[in-house]
């Protein structure tokens, strides 16, 4: 029983070393952990920062492709020749429909060739020709037109 | 005899029994935890070690960065309330309007903010008449010249009978940023993977 008691209290006290032992190393642990933490603190912030640029940039450049570049694409047909008349443009996201009268059938397809050269528009064709009413100041070749086409970014 | 045996044996068991629970459980255990301590204390220096690595090359992107964020915010501000931003949207379309000389009437309507996974919208149309050349200045500024993120929806330029005039409406939205949690992105990211396979 002796014998047991005093095993007992050598393996106590080998066991309160090893604990001893054992923070003291935590310790020194601890204090070479404390700056890494503050300048890791320092730098949570920039990464912070630089995840909500990310996130916004992200979402920036989904919606900006969704926008319809129509103000772009209308200064584009503005450069159209003086022998197209446009009496109605409607672009809905990157679709876009141009209606209009041409002063004759050559130059309806001459528009549809810059239409295709221009930088926002792209694939254009015709929908619809048909002649104008009598009393177009085109004369008598004018051609009411459609043109379908697609916009780009 | 045999009985003296046991008995010593059964003495000595109960003894050493007896002497765990005294003496050393309680300093075990605490070993235990100081062990645990250890091997958690080791992993943080391990990860931060790793983290430090990277710690100059942030520091050096400090100030393009601030000028990036401070970008993005502009541009994509953030959301600051249901009743937010309809005024100031409003005085920036007539602003635009008045840059390009646009007469009144200038037509603007604006609907509630709605939500979507990582943004706030609020549509709103616009019906403004002038030169060809000045309404589509005045849609370009309104658009994609703005300085903070709109999404033109669709645009419809008409002449105006009897006058050297268009009538322009658009349909556009204006956008606020809208912070969300990490974990709600995956939900999101999943839905699109599936709809691209």
């Amino acid at each position: 029983m002796i014998a047991t008691l005093v095993a007992a209290g050598i393996v106590r006290q080998f066991i309160h070393h090893r604990v001893d032992a054992q923070q003291a190393e935590n310790t020194a642990l601890e204090s070479a952990l404390s700056p890494l933490r503050r300048e890791t603190r320092e730098v949570d912030g920039l990464v912070k920062g630089l995840r909500d640029f990310l996130e916004r940039n992200q979402i920036i450049k989904v919606l900006a492709e969704e926008s319809s570049p129509a103000a772009e694409a209308l200064a584009e047909l503005s450069r159209l020749p003086g022998d197209i008349l446009l009496t109605h443009v409607q672009a809905d996201g990157l679709q876009i429909v141009v209606e209009g009268i041409a002063r004759n059938d050559a130059a309806a397809k001459r528009m549809v060739e810059q239409l295709g050269a221009m930088k926002f528009i792209t694939h254009p064709r015709i929908a619809s020709t048909q002649a104008a009413p009598g009393g177009d100041p085109f004369g008598s070749q004018a051609q009411v037109f459609k043109v379908q086409a697609e916009l780009r970014h | 005899m045999l009985k003296l045996l046991v008995q010593a044996a059964i003495a000595a068991a109960a003894t050493g029994i007896a002497s765990y629970f005294l003496f050393i459980r309680e300093p075990l255990e605490r070993l235990e935890q100081a062990r645990e301590a250890h091997a958690r204390l080791q992993r943080e220096y391990r990860a931060l070690y790793a983290y430090r690595v990277n710690f100059d090359a942030f520091r050096a992107q400090i100030p393009a960065m601030k000028d990036l964020r401070k970008a993005a915010q502009t541009i994509l501000p953030d959301f600051d309330g249901l009743g937010a931003g309809r005024q100031d949207l409003e005085d920036s379309v007539r602003a635009a309007a008045k840059e390009k000389q646009l007469k009144p009437p200038i037509e603007f309507s604006a609907a509630d903010w709605s939500s979507k996974e990582f943004y706030y919208y609020r549509p709103f149309t616009v019906r403004v008449s002038g030169e060809f050349i000045k309404v589509t200045e005045f849609l370009q500024l309104v658009s994609t010249g703005s300085p903070q993120l709109r999404v033109l929806k669709s645009a419809s330029v008409r002449p105006v009978e009897g006058r050297d005039e268009v009538t322009l409406s658009l349909d556009a939205l204006a956008i606020r940023h809208r912070d969300y949690e990490p974990a709600a992105v995956e939900p999101v990211k999943n839905r699109r993977r599936s709809r691209t396979q």
